[in-house]
């Protein structure tokens, strides 16, 4: 295999009528699926773009995986984004990417050039693509939050995906053609996992809108209804379910495999999972932005008593060790690297091989699992989502009534606070800040509270007191 | 009625500051639009049982009693009865 949408080629030859993608408007067989991204990428053919980076705006619709889908089948590589991201980070993301096109299921208004497939006139066989297909091409590039301000673009390519796939299946042999319901939003990286998995097992992807998260009944409503089988969420959501005591009353009937990635899942919920669900196989899986899919997983068989849930051992073909305590992944699924950024020492280059140091500390446990205890910078995970603080800094100390901020955050409450110091008096200002900061920031990284000192307290080294301010919040000082 | 409304409104400008209290009041809908997401509700939950010294179970967790300013009101008030 040489390009993933083989797999999608497959299924619609061998399994054409099955369920492929479902949301909340209706639903494509493979067969259907298949049609549409053949008539998509034919399209992209005929602008005669090749290797080229397309931007994607994604929602919740199964419209974005056929865009997705077209984009590779037509041997070029999309970068995800939110269809409501802010025009100052896309604009950064274009420059950066130097993306000429855009496919966009909105308005657009950022001056590229509209990919619209209202008139599709020529449709080519697949072969007239599988020809040029080669591992090595990109397949997607991922934008993360960068500390500097600027996101920073992950490029990953086809030989990453194939890879991922065929380790995850071999690492859980028993998953086969689940009903897959996805949460992660497509233009964060855990969702590349559900999509990919799903065409790998022939699968039934299901898409539910983002409201039916904001209630836990609604969620598992939308489980049952739908007879999910496989969910690999993020542990908010997991939590929020658990902590609202929703799984006494209703329980979702066809669950099997539960899978957690992106952040902590505290224990204590963990086990309110287990308690009302004890035949259903739940797993931790440890990944980042700059591996494709996960390197480690954990399953969890009984009430857990420990402190934290290991990560545990390395995914079927991958190397993962502790190097001075920090998390190394060698294999295939390692990212080509940063875009723009050859000399970034997260990616070590040997042998044809690529390294990467993940940035996270970890110890092993009694049984050789890995367990994470910290990051070596202000990385943190809010909501499942990858946010630098100093992002959130960078992007706020532009505004011209600030004259100092600092970010930190609370685990004890998820909360992201804000201290700011300002050079004028501004009316309401705390309002006025998270107003300005949602244009600026995407919706998971604007703060949660914002505190207005009238100076910032600085350490011994001239620089502002992040842990005084963090501690001083944490004990009620601020 | 009133009292139940204002603290209520209190605790929704520390959890959503950057709403009004216009938008707040003109009953939209909260949980469709989007001013309400998972993370939020889960703390209005937990400061609205804190504050009112109830208990919401799961069932009152719906569309009907989060939608809107008035479905919180009147459910804070059944529960505190």
């Amino acid at each position: 295999m040489k390009n993933i949408v083989e797999l999608l080629n497959r299924n619609a030859l061998e399994n054409k009528n099955d369920l492929a993608l479902q949301d909340e408007d209706g639903f494509l067989t493979y067969g259907e699926l298949f049609d549409l991204v053949l008539q998509r990428a034919s399209f992209i053919k005929d602008l005669g773009l090749v290797n080229s980076p397309i931007i994607v705006k994604v929602s919740r619709f199964k419209e974005s995986i056929v865009n997705f889908l077209a984009v590779l089948l037509s041997n070029n590589h999309y970068i995800p984004v939110d269809e409501d991201i802010p025009l100052e980070k896309l604009n950064k993301i274009i420059k950066a990417s130097k993306a000429e096109y855009v496919i966009s299921t909105k308005e657009d208004d950022s001056g590229l050039k509209v990919i619209d497939f209202a008139n599709v006139k020529n449709v080519y066989p697949f072969e007239e693509f599988s020809k040029d297909f080669n591992e090595k091409n990109y397949s997607f590039i991922m934008f993360t939050s960068g500390s500097t301000g600027d996101p920073k673009g992950v490029i990953k390519n086809h030989k990453n995906i194939i890879s991922f796939v065929e380790n995850y299946v071999s690492t859980f042999p028993f998953l086969g053609q689940e009903r897959i319901a996805n949460q992660t939003p497509f233009f964060f990286d855990a969702s590349a996992k559900d999509i990919y998995l799903s065409l790998k097992l022939k699968a039934a992807l299901f898409i539910p809108s983002k409201t039916r998260f904001s209630l836990p009944m609604e969620t598992i409503k939308y489980l049952n209804e739908n007879k999910i089988t496989y969910i690999s969420w993020v542990p908010s959501i997991l939590t929020m379910i658990a902590k609202t005591r929703t799984l006494n009353f209703v329980k979702p009937e066809s669950l099997k495999y539960v899978f957690f990635v992106g952040e902590v899942f505290q224990p204590k919920y963990l086990n309110m999972w287990i308690e009302a669900l004890p035949n259903v196989r739940y797993f931790n899986i440890y990944g980042s932005t700059e591996v494709m899919g996960v390197s480690l997983y954990y399953e969890i068989k009984k009430h857990f008593d420990g402190e934290s849930i290991p990560t545990g051992k390395a995914l079927k073909n991958n190397n993962v060790y502790l190097a001075d305590g920090e998390i190394i992944v060698n294999s295939d699924q390692v990212a080509v690297g940063y875009l723009n950024n050859p000399e970034s020492k997260t990616f070590e280059y040997s042998n044809g091989k690529t390294l990467l140091h993940t940035g996270d500390f970890a110890n092993y446990d009694a049984e050789q699992n890995i367990v994470f205890a910290s990051r070596k910078d202000y990385q943190i995970k809010h909501l499942g989502y990858r946010i630098e603080l100093q992002e959130i800094e960078a992007s706020l100390i532009n505004l011209d009534y600030i004259s100092q901020c600092c970010a930190v955050y609370d685990e004890n409450s998820d909360k992201i606070v804000l201290f700011v110091s300002l050079n004028k008096d501004i009316e309401e200002a705390n309002r006025k800040i998270l107003i300005d900061a949602k244009e600026k920031l995407q919706f998971y990284m604007v703060p949660n509270k914002v505190i207005v000192l009238d100076e910032l307290p600085l350490n011994t080294n001239g620089k502002i007191d992040r842990l005084n301010l963090k501690r001083g919040y944490q004990d009620g000082r601020y | 009625m009133e009292d139940i409304k204002n603290k209520i409104i209190e605790i929704l400008n520390e959890i959503i500051p950057d709403v009004s209290n216009e938008t707040l009041e003109s009953n939209k809908e909260l949980v469709h639009s989007g001013v309400l997401n998972s993370f939020s509700i889960v703390m209005l939950i937990s400061e609205l049982s804190d504050a009112f010294d109830i208990e919401i179970s799961p069932q009152e967790i719906v569309y009907e009693n989060f939608d809107s300013l008035d479905g919180l009101t009147k459910m804070v008030a059944r529960l505190s009865d």
